[in-house]
C-alpha cells in the first residue's frame, strides 16, 4: 500500500506512516484473505487494538511536530484527527457491543484504507510543504 | 442544470483518482439524464441539501472497481468479495 510519493520529507512523521500503512495492509490481507472466520478474528482483534494505540500515538507526535514548526492549519488539522480517532473508537464499541462480524469488520478495513491515503497523501502534505517553504529540513 | 453545478464534484472526481490513484479522469460529453439510474454494480449516492438540492450519484462497473480496490490496496481481489469492498453503511 505504502508508496514513497506519501513521504512528505520528515523522517519521524513518514516512519509513523509507513509503520501505519504496513499494519492497515495486515489488516485488509486478514479481512479479506480466504480462510475460517474466526480463526481470522484473533488477528483482526490485535490489529485493530495495535490501530487504536498507534493512531493516537502517531497523531500526538504529528501534532507535536505541528506546534514545534508553527504549522498554520495545525487547529484544523487536529480536528480532523480527532474525527478519525472518535470513528475508530465508535467502530470498536459497535464491535463489543454488535460482535465483530464479517461485513462491519470489512467496513471498517475500506474506510482504514481510504482514509490513510487520502489524509497521508493530501492532507499530510502540506506539512511538508510548510517546511519546505520555511526552508527547513528535517 | 447548469455546469458550474457540475463543475466542483467533476474537479473533487479528479482530484481524488489523482491523489489515490495517480489516474488522470477526462471528461466525455455531458447529458441530461432523466432519471436516476445505477446502470452499473458499483454505486455511490450522495444526497446534497442547502442552496442546491439533489443526489449525485457515482456508478462505477465491477471490474474497473475492482482495479481502484487493487491499484490503492496493492491486493488481488477476486469477484467473491466483491460485496466486501462496497460496503452499504455510509458514515
Amino acid at each position: 500500500m505504502w508508496k514513497d510519493k506519501y513521504k512528505i520529507g520528515v523522517e519521524l512523521i513518514d516512519g509513523q506512516h509507513r509503520e501505519l500503512f504496513g499494519r492497515v495492509s495486515s489488516f485488509l490481507q486478514a479481512v479479506q484473505g480466504e480462510g475460517d472466520w474466526e480463526v481470522k478474528l484473533e488477528q483482526v482483534k490485535s490489529t485493530l487494538q495495535f490501530m487504536q494505540n498507534y493512531v493516537v500515538e502517531h497523531f500526538e507526535a504529528e501534532e507535536a511536530f505541528q506546534r514545534q514548526i508553527g504549522f498554520p492549519e495545525y487547529e484544523k488539522h487536529k480536528q480532523v484527527h480527532d474525527e478519525f480517532k472518535s470513528t475508530v473508537n465508535d467502530y470498536a464499541e459497535t464491535f463489543v457491543k454488535e460482535g465483530y462480524t464479517q461485513e462491519l469488520v470489512q467496513e471498517l478495513g475500506a474506510k482504514l484504507m481510504t482514509w490513510l491515503i487520502m489524509h497521508v497523501a493530501a492532507a499530510d502534505q502540506r506539512i511538508g510543504a510548510f517546511v519546505r517553504e520555511q526552508g527547513g529540513t528535517q | 442544470m447548469k455546469v458550474e453545478y457540475i463543475q466542483p464534484f467533476y474537479r473533487a472526481t479528479k482530484d481524488v483518482f489523482q491523489i489515490m490513484m495517480d489516474l488522470e479522469v477526462n471528461r466525455g460529453d455531458l447529458r441530461l439524464a432523466k432519471d436516476l439510474i445505477p446502470s452499473r454494480e458499483a454505486n455511490v449516492i450522495i444526497g446534497a441539501t442547502g442552496d442546491l438540492s439533489g443526489s449525485i450519484l457515482y456508478s462505477f462497473p465491477k471490474d474497473m472497481t475492482l482495479t481502484m480496490v487493487k491499484i490503492m490496496s496493492g491486493m488481488e481481489l477476486t469477484e467473491g468479495r466483491f460485496r466486501a469492498v462496497c460496503p452499504g453503511r455510509s458514515g
